[in-house]
């Protein structure tokens, strides 16, 4: 998994059934002290996650497992929201 | 899943058994911006995406759980073809 943060989402009315009632949220993945590091992608979401909320995201075939239909054709789906890191970092700074 | 607008066909008559009828599209990545990234890749079109659409496709092995591409061999499936994409509270592209 990777941590990230939601900074959009995508709208898709044209898709393949397993989508349907997903909800597509851009993730920028993020360092442990919330600096961006990579290229964002588009992720199912699991947890009503909103843009700003740091979250964890699963990738790859195991994506599917964080949705109620395991054979849903997503690689990434976000899997937690991150209420806070322990120990402590400047990842509270950046809310 | 990643954003990608699709840039061409591939037509390919010699080709593995399994992918006999399947639509194979070249899909150039784009970024959460609408930005190429310069990365290209051939994937099946699972939902009928036409030239120059922006569509969201998903890549390894949840790429075959789809109906089309169950058992085949692909790592690349088109999901749906976009109709919005916001980030932030910026609507950065609309179909």
């Amino acid at each position: 998994m990777f941590l990230g943060r939601v900074i959009g989402f995508v709208t898709a009315t044209i898709k393949i059934p397993e989508f349907e009632g997903l909800k597509l949220l851009w993730v920028q993945p993020i360092c442990r002290n919330g600096s961006p590091s990579g290229k964002a992608i588009v992720a199912c979401d699991a947890t009503q996650a909103g843009i700003g909320d740091r979250v964890f995201v699963v990738d790859s075939r195991e994506a599917a497992f964080a949705l109620p239909d395991h054979a849903t054709p997503t690689d990434a789906t976000i899997a937690g929201i991150v209420e806070y890191l322990e120990p402590s970092t400047d990842l509270e700074s950046a809310k | 899943m990643n954003l990608a607008r699709v840039t061409g066909t591939v037509v390919a008559t010699q080709k593995s058994e399994a992918l006999v009828g399947a639509k194979l599209l070249v899909l150039e990545r784009l970024n959460e911006r609408l930005k190429p990234l310069g990365e290209y890749t051939v994937a099946v079109d699972a939902v009928g995406a036409g030239e120059e659409e922006i569509v969201l496709y998903t890549s390894g092995s949840s790429a075959r759980q789809t109906s089309q591409t169950k058992d085949s061999p692909v790592d690349a499936v088109i999901v749906a073809i976009v109709d919005s994409c916001t980030i932030g509270n910026e609507t950065v592209f609309q179909r």
